[in-house]
């Protein structure tokens, strides 16, 4: 194997990493293998659970379906880059409060597409909020609530967009 | 053992290795349908091509009185294309009609060409807009090639292994036409088109002056229907006989019967979808395509 190995580049919640990849490693078996960043979750490494969502260069993507050797060069964000490590990221607080977490398996997808819906739009309309998340499958059928923690979040960071 | 990878970042270069290896090559771009085809079994692939990085195929141009969207472009960028949509607004709704936001974020409009479904989103209204396709090999140049002739069967096109999508080419629409996408599936998101339709109106008045209707998955290509769009020439759209010729619709295609609809319930929304595409052109549901 380790012949083929690929030399990449990658910043992952603001660190940056330079890594030896296999080409057939995928972008979610790197964060979950090799950084230990677990928080990403693999539903069914085919593009239609969203649970492996995370955002790269701005915009979210399923980590199952991106080879870890094309993310050279990309800014990534993963749940563990919500929070600070100390408080969490006002979109979660915004989950909890609502109830929005049931077995919580597809919670750090929904979490980071509930970001790309507020980065686009601090103020989403409900189809907004609805279409932003399709990707995303919740199987508790907690999509009511995952809808009510989005405009939560919204108005609780007050339409104004958000820095991090 | 073990795959090779390579990340091309000049076009010159992927052109160069897929000279030399393209008889053994995979290409990835958004990898949304090579990681799905090759899902558990990535060790099957020999060598793979990440053409991601060329950023030289990434935009969307008017260039004189024709549209080119290079081939890395993806299904977000064709949605949110201020070009795309007042030229072509038929593409930009069918291009966010794919998938869900994490597959439009990655998948391009090249690998759905190069892909070559039937049931290809974004290929009927291609089909509609006329589209041409650009594609390049390193010792024998650029051709470009209508779309109509360049699929030839279900995951299958006239390209050789050496050879690259770089664009997709359109006559931007004139004022007088309209268009309209139209599909079903099981779900709004995710879901595979069970039927997809697009059309393009050219309208003198109430006339029908001159049409393209394009199917998806109800033959082996994403085709056109060319025996109803000659019949419906000349016809007044808001006239009811126009909407009795589209039960000749299934003459002008071969449905099969598969997990996603039979041959008669294809045959059927078939004739629904161009029902109801035209009806929104009539009723003015959809913008004018051309400026």
């Amino acid at each position: 194997m380790g012949d083929n190995r690929l030399m990449i580049k990658v910043t992952v919640n603001d660190r940056l990493y330079e890594l030896q990849v296999d080409p057939e490693l995928r972008l979610v078996d790197l964060l979950r293998d090799e950084l230990g960043l677990t928080g990403t979750k693999e539903g069914c490494g085919k593009g239609e659970c969203g649970a492996c969502t995370i955002i790269m260069n701005g915009k979210t993507v399923n980590s199952c379906m991106v080879l870890a050797f094309q993310a050279d060069g990309s800014e990534i964000l993963t749940i563990e880059g919500m929070g600070d490590g100390e408080e969490l990221h006002p979109i979660q607080e915004a989950f909890i409060r609502q109830g929005a977490v049931q077995c919580g398996y597809c919670t750090p997808g929904m979490v980071l597409s509930a970001k790309a819906i507020l980065d686009k739009n601090p103020n989403p309309s409900e189809e907004e909020i609805r279409k932003g998340i399709s990707g995303n499958l919740c199987r508790c059928t907690g999509y009511q609530k995952i809808v009510d923690a989005i405009k939560d979040a919204a108005e609780v960071m007050g339409g104004g967009g958000d820095e991090r | 053992m073990g795959i090779i990878g390579f990340t091309s970042r000049r076009l010159n270069e992927a052109l160069q290795y897929l000279h030399q290896y393209g008889d053994e090559t995979t290409i990835i771009a958004g990898g949304t349908d090579v990681l799905v085809k090759y899902h558990e079994r990535l060790d099957e692939l020999h060598r793979v091509l990440n053409i991601w990085q060329l950023e030289e195929l990434k935009s969307i141009r008017i260039i004189n009185d024709q549209i080119e969207v290079g081939s890395l472009v993806t299904h977000t960028q064709l949605e949110d294309s201020t070009i795309i949509q007042q030229n072509a607004p038929l593409l930009a709704e069918a291009a966010g009609s794919v998938g869900s936001p994490q597959i439009r974020n990655r998948g391009t409009i090249g690998g759905n060409v190069a892909n070559a479904s039937p049931a290809g989103d974004t290929l009927t209204p291609l089909l509609a807009l006329d589209a041409s396709v650009k594609f390049v090999s390193l010792d024998r140049g650029e051709k470009v090639v209508s779309l109509e002739e360049f699929l030839v069967g279900p995951g299958r096109h006239i390209m050789k292994k050496d050879e690259l999508i770089t664009a997709l080419i359109f006559p931007i629409p004139k004022d007088n036409t309209v268009g309209a996408f139209v599909k079903l599936g099981y779900r709004k998101a995710l879901a595979i088109s069970t039927v997809n339709a697009a059309i393009m109106l050219g309208l003198q008045g109430n006339l029908i002056e001159d049409c393209r209707i394009a199917l998806g998955a109800v033959a082996p290509t994403t085709k056109r229907a060319k025996l109803v769009e000659e019949l419906l020439q000349g016809q007044d759209v808001t006239k009811s006989n126009t909407f009795e010729i589209l039960g000749q619709l299934e003459k002008d295609i071969a449905p099969i019967s598969d997990i996603r609809g039979s041959q008669q319930y294809r045959t059927d929304i078939a004739r629904e979808l161009v029902t109801q595409g035209l009806q929104k052109i009539v009723n003015k549901e959809v913008g004018r395509s051309g400026r």
